[in-house]
């Protein structure tokens, strides 16, 4: 691309694809797979290309793409809140039918980024991203969301839990891409709470825990997904408890016993693998008694 | 005089065109056929360089010279940067060749610079252009560097230590021996730096013909610039035009000089024959713009048995990073403050300044005084404890009272004037701030919320600031053909609103509507002697030399109009854009029939110089001190360590006020800085001395989020230093706030906070360390 005359911007040369349809997306993939970027909302890919901490030499951009939906879409046929790949995260956060269907999602999105970043980054481009820090992997993967992966090969469908390999990788293929995020609704009973440590306003968590609660019969069960802990975000589920041991130490003890069992934290600059350990049962005790002691969203 | 400026809080001039995104900032300037810089700079922290080749960054279209140190022999560039505040007690001086010669000593140091068509292909060249490392070994952390047990930072030294400097009043040694009780304590503040959000920017070129050099340098420094160039460029000052256009902050960042960049940009240039640009980005900004201080401290206090301080003696280490070309500045800034609030009949500093294989350090807003308010006012806290003293009542014993002013601390202010504070209300103050932070009642808010499980404290601290440094300022003022007024400062505006400022201060004098003074700063091409903005000294010396300079121009009209007019100079005064008799406004000449007459008329005839028109090169003969005192209630989190500020209160005195609202946007800003100093903003080295967070995700500068309400009250104690009573503003805001959250959060956690930054790791650690 030919530097515009009064460049301020300065990413290493690439060559630079607009597609209009997705099929043009897998064929330029097939063509280019390991030395192209899929360019969406640019919250990540553009700062990164100006501080030339990647050079791709092609970047195909999304944002030419015909007919893709703005805002995620009940399906009721197939009974799952679906997202296309030029959702924006400001559609996600305004969405009725994500606050129906997902409202942890909607909680999550309070704590995504400030607006300028939420008006411009997409849903899609945030779970393909894989960034261990965010919050919207952990939504995926606690809530058994799937995600659609397509090349010029085929499509196939993979559970969020499988989709992620490592900080900023994917378990699929360099000519593949994400096309579509699924969510599954939750029960109406379901309850659920997000809680996250950041050093400054919406910065990327240094911790935090996405937690459901389900009653099944007389007792609570709990999942927990995790970020800015770990190198992948996963689901665990804590053993069946009733609701005194949710507000007594029975649940400090299964969190601290998973945490210590489970949980790989790691030492950055804001906080050592000990804090972070620290943190993360803290949150994750905060955020259960939340959820159990929250009205249920939707009733 | 009818009209009154001073005083008032009229807008800023200067905002209509910024908010507009109609500023001219230096990148906004362009020029045909200007060519483009970017830097290779030094990956290695300490390290020989063997071998640099730049074949395959010539071989890319578009690219026109890539510059290395082999290149400059033979010039002036070949020479290291000099040190621009020199000072004898500076043994090792070392400063940087403006491209390396064959040792980098931290990362960020430009190797080599490259010129292309565009900015694109020279950072594309930049990134070919292959550099061979012998590495060497690194000093990075300070006690270990100032032992010799880490480095040599430089090859050539045995150690690190390169200046040491000491000074004393009365016998500290003697009161120490025999006093009832002695307290030491050791004390530590971490490396931060000036983020303006407009990074360092330069565009440079040269008239051949003419023989001059114009460059545009964003910089809070041009007539400083202008005669440092000169010898470089084999010019006169006169013949170099620096001009700082608008600038988008500064903090201290770009009152440094000279950046090896700003030396390279003009004089590649000249060399290449057409205009040459370089803009810094955020990743050069973090490791090539110059960052503040760490300091370790070790403090032995004497006192009496009701907490009258008897002695005090500080020594402590300094880290100027890897080289010293603005000397010691920093640490005698600290040395300057150590009497604090306080009368401390003996008292001693000694300190080493030390070199480390980081990125060099200069002031950045409050220089060294928010170590001096750390250490002396922690210090209080702690002495307080020691004897089980309230830490109000034992401030209230130390004070200078305002009847002891002006009060000798008997130390020096570097490269000035001695410390002497000139006037304040401290006692008066103190309880001002007490009353509107609650203290009284705090004990019991305490308990409530230890109550709830809630950790609530509060801090107190308070701090003297100096501003109107020396050694003296220039501005002139001209009344123009037109009756308009031309104000010409040799400070640079960074954003503070000097435009405002002048305009209001030069109205006044001579009575003429705001609207009619056309105020110009930081431009060579208008006035060469003078220094710049920095240190709070703008308003009170740049202020004082526009008022002598417009009362200068006022004398010389009423001495004309006198004549004209044929009454008596002394029954004139200016109002209006006339000079007219007082009480008699009929009978009045207007400023626009005094200037021929002013042009033409015989200098000897009572006027000094031919025209409407004055320079005054204003000098403080002492110092200037602001004052004030800050109060917090913070609450911490208990399981987070996350710091929550409930309550903030700033008792300020910054002498008379020219405007309220730029004042109050100074302490604002000011505080901004301090909690980001405080809680947020940190360097942190590795021991290799590899920056580690190295962009704004990593490198925590506060957003409007983190900063809360704050509560200002105003005192004016009047300078009688000053022409018009005017102390700093600028930096008072940011100086005490990481005490006053430090003496906050250990109070609310109940064990000693030493070091500042903190963060919710460092507390985390300090609870397990503690037990806590």
């Amino acid at each position: 691309m030919p530097a515009p005359k009064d460049a301020i911007v300065k990413p290493p040369p690439f060559t630079y694809h607009r597609p209009a349809t997705r099929f043009e997306v897998d064929e330029l993939l097939g063509e280019y797979g390991a030395d192209a970027k899929l360019l969406a909302g640019g919250q990540s890919l553009v700062p990164m290309l100006n501080m030339r901490q990647m050079s791709p030499a092609h970047v195909i951009d999304l944002g030419g793409l015909v007919g893709e939906p703005s805002v995620p879409v009940w399906r009721g046929a197939e009974s799952t809140l679906w997202f296309g790949p030029l959702v924006r995260h400001v559609a996600v956060e305004k969405s009725r039918a994500v606050l129906e269907g997902a409202p942890l999602l909607s909680k999550a999105m309070d704590m995504v980024a400030h607006p300028p970043v939420r008006s411009r980054g997409t849903f899609v481009g945030a779970i393909a991203h894989a960034d261990p820090a965010s919050e919207l992997p952990a939504v995926l993967v606690l809530l058994g969301g799937q995600v659609r992966v397509r090349s010029h090969n085929g499509i196939r469908t993979l559970a969020g839990q499988e989709l992620y390999a490592g900080p900023f990788e994917l378990t699929i293929a360099a000519d593949e891409w994400i096309d579509e995020v699924r969510l599954p609704p939750g029960r109406r009973s379901d309850r659920f709470a997000i809680e996250e440590f950041t050093r400054r306003d919406a910065d990327f968590a240094v911790c935090g825990v996405a937690a459901t609660v389900r009653e099944v019969g007389d007792v609570l069960v709990t999942a927990l997904a995790f970020f800015g802990v770990g190198a992948t975000p996963r689901r665990f589920e804590l053993s069946a408890m009733s609701s005194d041991d949710i507000t007594g130490g029975q649940l400090d003890l299964a969190v601290r016993e998973l945490v210590a069992a489970r949980l790989e934290p790691h030492d950055d600059i804001h906080a050592t693998a000990a804090f972070r350990r620290h943190l993360a049962e803290r949150l994750a005790v905060r955020a259960v008694r939340r959820a159990a002691t929250s009205e249920r969203s939707t009733e | 005089m009818t009209t009154s400026f001073v005083g008032s809080s009229i807008q800023r001039r200067e905002d209509d065109r910024l908010l507009r995104g109609e500023g001219t900032f230096v990148d906004d300037i362009a020029m045909d056929n200007t060519l483009h810089a970017a830097f290779v700079r030094s990956e290695a922290a300490h390290a020989l360089i063997t071998g640099i080749d730049v074949t395959r960054a010539l071989e890319i279209d578009g690219v026109v010279a890539v510059l290395t140190y082999d290149d400059l022999a033979g010039t002036p560039l070949a020479a290291p940067l000099r040190v621009s505040q020199p000072h004898p007690a500076i043994r090792h001086a070392r400063t940087p060749y403006p491209l390396a010669r064959d040792e980098v000593h931290h990362v960020g140091q430009p190797i080599a610079m490259v010129v292309a068509r565009d900015r694109y292909i020279a950072e594309d060249a930049a990134a070919v252009v292959h550099v061979d490392y012998q590495h060497l070994p690194v000093a990075v952390d300070l006690v270990g560097a100032a032992r010799g047990e880490d480095g040599p930072a430089h090859s050539d030294m045995d150690g690190n230590v390169y200046a040491s400097l000491s000074e004393h009043v009365g016998d500290v040694d003697a009161v120490l021996a025999k006093a009832e009780h002695v307290f030491e304590y050791d004390l530590r503040y971490e490396r931060a730096a000036g983020t303006p959000l407009e990074g360092r920017g330069l565009l440079a070129t040269f008239d051949e013909l003419g023989g001059r050099m114009r460059l545009w340098d964003s910089t809070q420094a041009p007539m400083m610039v202008c005669h440092g160039l000169a010898p470089l460029l084999g010019l006169e000052p006169e013949q170099i035009e620096v001009i700082s256009p608008d600038v988008g902050g500064g903090f201290g960042t770009k009152a440094f000089q000279l950046y090896p960049e700003e030396a390279l940009v003009p004089w590649a240039a000249r060399w290449l024959g057409a205009p040459l640009k370089w803009i810094e980005d955020r990743k050069e900004a973090f490791v090539g713009s110059n960052q503040l201080r760490s300091q370790v401290t070790h403090v032995k206090v004497a006192v009496d048995g009701e907490g009258h301080l008897l002695a005090l003696d500080v020594r402590y280490l300094h880290d100027n990073g890897a080289f010293c070309q603005f000397g010691i500045l920093v640490p005698s800034v600290t040395a300057s403050e150590l009497s604090g609030q306080y009368r401390i009949p003996n008292l001693r500093f000694s300190f080493d300044a030390v070199y480390t294989n980081t990125t060099q350090c200069s002031p950045y807003r409050g220089s060294g005084q928010p170590y001096a308010t750390f250490v002396v006012e922690r210090m209080m806290d702690w002495v307080a404890r020691d004897l089980g003293i309230d830490r109000a009542e034992i401030r209230r014993r130390n004070f200078i009272p305002p009847q002891g002013m002006p009060y000798d601390t008997g130390l020096s202010f570097p490269h000035g004037n001695r410390s002497v504070y000139d006037s304040g209300q401290y006692p008066a103050q103190f309880e001002t701030l007490l009353e509107a932070i609650g203290y009284d009642g705090f004990a019991a808010e305490k308990a409530a919320a230890a109550a709830e499980g809630r950790r609530i404290g509060l801090g107190l601290t308070c701090y003297v600031d100096v501003g109107g440094t020396g050694p003296y300022e220039s501005t002139k003022v001209t009344v123009l053909p037109d009756g308009s007024v031309s104000v010409v400062a040799a400070t640079s505006d960074t954003g503070q609103g000097h435009e405002t400022m002048y305009s209001q201060l030069v109205a006044d004098q001579l009575g003429v509507p705001m609207e009619r003074v056309r105020v110009t700063t930081g431009d060579s091409r208008r006035t060469q002697y003078g220094f710049g903005t920095w240190g709070s000294r703008t308003a009170a010396v740049g202020g004082s030399s526009a008022v002598q300079a417009a009362a200068t121009v006022a004398t010389k009209a009423k001495a004309i109009a006198a004549r004209l007019l044929e009454v008596d100079a002394g029954d004139l005064e200016l109002a209006d854009g006339a000079v007219r008799v007082k009480g008699a406004a009929h009978v009045a000449v207007p400023l626009t029939e005094l200037v021929i007459p002013a042009r033409f008329g015989r200098t000897s005839g009572g006027e000094s110089s031919p025209g409407l028109t004055a320079a005054s090169y204003w000098s403080p003969s002492a110092m200037i001190f602001s004052s004030g005192a800050h109060g917090v209630v913070v609450e911490i989190d208990p399981e987070t360590y996350d710091l929550n500020i409930l309550r903030y209160v700033i008792a300020h005195d910054c002498g008379k006020v020219i405007n309220p609202m730029l004042v109050r946007g100074q302490v604002l800003g000011g505080f901004a800085h301090g909690i980001a100093d405080a809680f947020y903003e940190r360097r942190h080295y590795d021991n290799a001395g590899q920056l580690l967070n190295q962009n704004l995700m990593g490198y925590l500068v506060p957003f409007a989020s983190e900063i809360p309400q704050v509560e200002v009250r105003h005192m004016e104690s009047s300078s009688p230093v000053s022409i018009h009573g005017v102390k700093g503003a600028g930096e008072a805001g940011s100086v005490p706030v990481p005490t006053a959250i430090a003496s906050a959060i250990e109070d609310a956690l109940g064990f000693p906070i030493d070091a500042m930054p903190q963060s919710p790791l460092t507390l985390f650690e300090l609870a397990q360390r503690h037990g806590r």
